[in-house]
C-alpha cells in the first residue's frame, strides 16, 4: 500500500516537474534564443538577429534619426547614432499576438529585409495644437506666419511600409476627419487586405507621443525591425 | 444547371471582379526616389559554425552597445517642443521648451537669407554661462526693421536670455526666456528656450561635455 502510494506521489511529482519545464520553455522571452550568451541556439534566428544588428550599425553611422520597431520588447523607438531619443511602450489596440507576429514576418519577408523606409503616412483625423487666437497674437508678435506655428495633434494616423505593412496609431484626441470618404475607403481596403495577407497592427498612444511620432515619421524614414523571435 | 450558373457562379465571379478592381484602384503608388532596401540585408557572411556565429553576434552586440552614451544625455524633441535629460531607460527631466520656427528671412537689400531652424544631430555642451548677454545678430535688426548698429555695444542685450545659457556649438544655446507663455511653440530663431525653473534644474544636472541629441 505504502509502496504504491510512494509510486503514485513520485509519478505526480515527475509529471509536475516535466510540465513545469515545458511551461518554462514555452514562456521563454521571444528574441532571447539567438543571443550570443544563450544556451539554446537557433541558427536561422541568430542570422536574422545578426542582420538586424548589422543594419542598425549602418543606420547609426548616419547623423540622421531612424525608427525602430522592437517587437521583442513591444517598444517603438526613434534613435539617433544608436541612442534612443524617443521611445514608447506599445499599448496594442484590437491586436493580438498573432497579428503582431504576422506584422513582423511580413515586414521581414522571405528575403529578410530588416530595414524598410516609410512609404506612406495617412492622417485620418486631427486637431490644431494651439488655439487660433493664441496663434494670431504670437504670429503678430514674432512676425512668423500662423501656418508655421500651428502643429497638428493627430487623432488617428497610419504609417505604411512596402508589402502592405501598416502601423495604425490612435489617440484620445477628438479631431476633425481629413476626408470621411477616403477614410472609409482606406478602412475597407485594409479590412479586405487583412484577409489577403496584409499586416496591420493598431497602437494606442498618448497625444504627446503621437505628435512626436507623427512629425518625425517622414516619408523615407528608415525603419528597423527587431522581430518578436 | 443554367440556374446555378446564372445565380451562383456569375455573381461570385462578378464579386471577385469588383474586389480585384477595388483593391487595384485603391492601391497607393509609392513615392518616387525612395530606396526600397536601404541596407543590403540579404548578403551577409554569418558563420555556419555555432561557436563562430556566437562570437560574431557578440561582436555586433558590443559594437552597437559602444555607441550608447555611458552618462545621461540631453534630448531635444523639436517636433513636440520638449527637452529631456535622460538615459536609455530613465528620464530625469522632462520639460517644455521652444525650438526654431523654420521660417525664412531675406534681407531685401543684400539678399542675405536666414532659415530659423534648430540644428538636428548630435552635439555637446561646450560651456555654461551665468547671466548671459545676447549679442544681437544682423537678422534681429532686419527683422524688426531697424538699422544695423555700427557700435558693438548697441548690439548687446542682457535681459532676454534668462539666468543661464549653455552653448552647444555654432552659436546655438539652451537658455532662458522672458516669453515663457510661448514655451511649447516653435518660435525661436534656432536656440532652445526653457522656463526659469527647468533651466535651473537642467544647468545643475548637466556637466560640460554632455551629449545633446536633437531630432
Amino acid at each position: 500500500m505504502m509502496t504504491s502510494a510512494r509510486r503514485l506521489s513520485g509519478s505526480i511529482v515527475g509529471v509536475l516537474a516535466i510540465s513545469l519545464l515545458v511551461s518554462c520553455a514555452e514562456k521563454r522571452q521571444p528574441g532571447t534564443t539567438a543571443t550570443s550568451t544563450d544556451k539554446q541556439w537557433d541558427q536561422q534566428q541568430a542570422e536574422i538577429q545578426y542582420r538586424v544588428l548589422q543594419a542598425e550599425l549602418k543606420l547609426a553611422q548616419a547623423n540622421k534619426p531612424y525608427l525602430v520597431l522592437d517587437l521583442r520588447r513591444n517598444r517603438l523607438e526613434i534613435k539617433l547614432q544608436g541612442t534612443t531619443v524617443w521611445n514608447y511602450a506599445m499599448t496594442l489596440e484590437n491586436t493580438g499576438e498573432s497579428e503582431l507576429k504576422k506584422f513582423g514576418e511580413r515586414f521581414v519577408g522571405s528575403d529578410t529585409k530588416v530595414v524598410r523606409p516609410i512609404l506612406f503616412k495617412y492622417l485620418f483625423a486631427a486637431t490644431g495644437k494651439t488655439a487660433d487666437s493664441i496663434l494670431a497674437i504670437v504670429s503678430d508678435a514674432t512676425t512668423f506666419p500662423q501656418e508655421l506655428l500651428q502643429r497638428t495633434i493627430p487623432e488617428r494616423f497610419q504609417l505604411k511600409w512596402s508589402d502592405d505593412v501598416v502601423l495604425d496609431i490612435r489617440t484620445d484626441v477628438v479631431g476633425k476627419p481629413e476626408s470621411k470618404w477616403k477614410n472609409t475607403m482606406v478602412d475597407i481596403r485594409q479590412a479586405i487586405g487583412g484577409h489577403l495577407g496584409d499586416a496591420l497592427v493598431s497602437v494606442k498612444m498618448p497625444k504627446d507621443n503621437a505628435i512626436t511620432l507623427y512629425r518625425a515619421a517622414v516619408i523615407g524614414l528608415p525603419t528597423l525591425i527587431y522581430p518578436a523571435y | 444547371m443554367k440556374k446555378i450558373f446564372f445565380f451562383v457562379i456569375v455573381p461570385i465571379v462578378f464579386l471577385i471582379g469588383v474586389l480585384v478592381v477595388f483593391m487595384t484602384i485603391t492601391r497607393e503608388k509609392p513615392p518616387e526616389g525612395i530606396k526600397l532596401a536601404l541596407v543590403d540585408t540579404v548578403a551577409t557572411n554569418f558563420p555556419k559554425d555555432e561557436k563562430l556565429a556566437r562570437k560574431e553576434l557578440g561582436n555586433a552586440e558590443k559594437s552597437l552597445a559602444k555607441l550608447k552614451p555611458l552618462k545621461p544625455y540631453i534630448v531635444i524633441d523639436t517636433h513636440a517642443n520638449r527637452i529631456y535629460y535622460r538615459t536609455e531607460d530613465s528620464i530625469y527631466l522632462d520639460a517644455v521648451c521652444s525650438t526654431g520656427s523654420g521660417s525664412e528671412l531675406i534681407d531685401s537689400v543684400t539678399k542675405r537669407k536666414w532659415v530659423f531652424n534648430t540644428p538636428r544631430g548630435v552635439f555637446k555642451i561646450q560651456n555654461k554661462i551665468k547671466d548671459p548677454w545676447w549679442r544681437k545678430p544682423d537678422w534681429e535688426f532686419i527683422e524688426t526693421g531697424e538699422p544695423i548698429p555700427k557700435v558693438e555695444s548697441d548690439r548687446m542685450d542682457g535681459n532676454v536670455m534668462g539666468d543661464f545659457a549653455m552653448g552647444f556649438g555654432d552659436g546655438f544655446f539652451i537658455h532662458g526666456t522672458i516669453y515663457e507663455r510661448l514655451l511649447g511653440i516653435n518660435v525661436t530663431h534656432g536656440c532652445v528656450r526653457l522656463g526659469t525653473d527647468d533651466l535651473h534644474k537642467l544647468v545643475e544636472l548637466t556637466p560640460i561635455g554632455t551629449s545633446v541629441y536633437i531630432f
